[in-house]
């Protein structure tokens, strides 16, 4: 338990002093919520804010998870890992300290992008915040997990940014977090409704803006379950530490 | 006799054709400097990791404080602690925080204070990792293996690419850990090095040893004479043919721009008698250097190439 706490402060004191991850994880979800807040504000009312803020949160917890694997990846390609099996250092522990740094990370994303929504845009939360927590958690551990699981079937850093952005590209703008999935061809939409990413947005939107969504809040919730249970799963069957 | 702390018998590691290592015995007393030696490729790297159980032997045994590395890793993890790229793990984190995180971990690791003064890192010590120089690094990680604090060392090359006052710093801390009773075993390319450091030494060509014992004896075996020169001053042929007759002279010879080389079974007794020789016949001999065969000499001796080739 010691050595785990020595290794997580390590782990956050590392995420903390990197600034184009932090760039990333903060940055970047902020910049979208004033995009989409202005584009829509004033007359321009075809997308409320309310439908945005939600499909935001669920993009940046999503990029969260993915790319933290991908430091992970780096340490055993560059058989870092491998070099540490000799020493008590455990490495367990040590991916350990980098899931809960990640999955802490999201709560703190989360009260950020929340209070700006608040404090500029007036935003009404639909439900208490309690529950929000409850989806954020449940979101960010499911696409971490996706993350670990990319991570299993590459072998270099370069294959493993590769494939991250292969996953995360199509999910960005086919789950519907920026316009609604109703808005795309009609072909698509089959495949669309079953889009991990999806699951997380429409249950934020509905526990957030209280607006309804394809499948129910419970199924939503329990797809996602699902999904971060489906990607463990694998994870732990393919999982190699060099 | 002390048990061998490490002992390896007729390891093997091949990759498909090429023989890294290729049939090594070994034996380590603790408390000693062991040395192994070779030019670049010659297995040197490949053995240390096999030992160590980072990579899978294809055969053989080795015994580590009576520990398979293999099998015992647990056992091994707080004795035995190895020169490795850890920095890589927590590159924003300072030196000193970084050494104190790796500290913590071994049951009674040396204060990062005293191990930062070791390799002279002490101004660097809140520098984050990253930003050290390629030199810094390799100390850095070196301070990594002796704040552990156990009873083996692993170092490979742990002086490659330092600046010489960094090397002698270098040559200290393995001296100072000599001095506190631990075992050291060091892979080097550098001849000087292991003749200064190492209590006993291999020299690994191709995957094998091709020598063994410590540097002073294996000298002595294979140059059993010492290398005498000096400018001739003005001896004729018949003189300098009285001159090779000398006490302890076993050989000598005329290099071009007059340079006498005796070789000489006992140096002092061959100059004593040799700057009497000189007076008597009305002459002086200021400049007679000694040469002494080094590791490097041998290697050449050993395989026809020079070590650095």
């Amino acid at each position: 338990m010691k050595s785990f706490i020595v290794l997580f402060t390590a782990t956050a004191k590392e995420f903390i002093r990197d600034r184009s991850g932090l760039f990333w994880t903060f940055a970047l979800p902020i910049a979208f919520i004033f995009m989409f807040g202005l584009i829509f504000s004033g007359d321009n009312q075809d997308i409320p804010f309310e439908y945005i803020l939600p499909g935001i949160l669920a993009m940046a917890l999503m990029q969260l998870g993915l790319f933290g694997a991908m430091q992970f990846l780096a340490l055993r390609e560059r058989n870092v890992l491998r070099g540490l099996s000799i020493t008590p250092v455990s490495r367990a522990a040590l991916l350990g300290s980098e899931v809960l740094v990640r999955l802490l990370t999201a709560f703190v994303q989360a009260a950020v992008i929340l209070s700006i929504g608040i404090a500029v845009f007036g935003v009404e939360f639909a439900n208490p915040l309690h529950e929000i927590a409850i989806l954020v958690l449940v979101g960010a551990a499911a696409f971490v997990s996706l993350g670990y699981m990319l991570i299993c079937f590459v072998s270099t850093i370069d294959g493993g940014s590769g494939l991250a952005q292969v996953v995360q590209l199509p999910m960005m703008f086919m789950s519907g977090i920026f316009f609604p999935v109703e808005l795309m061809p009609e072909f698509v939409q089959p495949v669309v409704r079953f889009i991990p990413l999806k699951f997380l947005a429409d249950a934020l939107r509905e526990v957030m803006s209280g607006m309804g969504a394809d499948f129910p809040l419970a199924v939503n919730v329990g797809l996602l379950t699902l999904f971060l249970g489906c990607t463990l799963l694998v994870t732990l069957k393919f999982w190699r530490w060099e | 006799m002390q048990t061998p702390c490490i002992e390896v018998k007729n390891l093997y590691k091949h990759y498909g054709d090429i023989k890294a290592v290729d049939g090594i015995d070994l034996s380590v007393q603790s408390g000693t400097v062991f040395g192994v030696l070779g030019p670049n490729g010659a297995g040197k790297t490949t053995t240390l990791e096999t030992l160590l159980g980072l990579k899978q032997r294809d055969g053989g045994m080795v015994r580590i404080l009576g520990f398979d590395p293999e099998k015992d890793q647990a056992a091994l993890r707080h004795k035995v602690s190895a020169q490795l790229q850890a920095p890589a793990v927590f590159g924003r984190l300072t030196v000193k925080e970084l050494l104190r995180l790796f500290a913590s971990f071994y049951h009674d690791p040396l204060p990062s204070e005293e191990v930062l003064q070791m390799v002279g890192l002490q101004e660097k010590q809140k520098a984050p990792c990253d930003s050290l120089s390629g030199g810094q690094k390799h100390r850095l990680a070196v301070a990594l293996a002796v704040a552990a604090n156990g009873d083996v060392v692993f170092l490979d090359e742990p002086t490659t690419g330092l600046d010489p006052q960094s090397r002698r710093q270098l040559w200290d801390v393995i001296a100072t850990l000599r001095h506190r009773g631990r075992t050291v075993v060091l892979t080097t390319h550098y001849m000087d090095e292991a003749e200064q450091l190492c209590d006993q030494l291999v020299i690994i060509d191709a995957g094998r040893i091709i020598a063994r014992g410590r540097p002073r004896n294996l000298l002595d075996e294979h140059f059993p004479h010492d290398v005498l020169e000096f400018d001739n001053p003005g001896f004729g042929d018949a003189t300098l043919a009285r001159v090779g007759e000398l006490p302890a002279v076993a050989d000598w010879s005329r290099e071009t721009g007059g340079r006498v080389v005796l070789h000489s079974r006992q140096a002092s007794a061959t100059i004593e008698a040799l700057q009497r020789f000189a007076s008597e016949e009305g002459r002086r001999i200021s400049d007679i250097t000694m040469r002494r065969a080094s590791l490097e000499d041998l290697f050449l001796k050993l395989t026809g190439r020079m070590i650095r080739q």
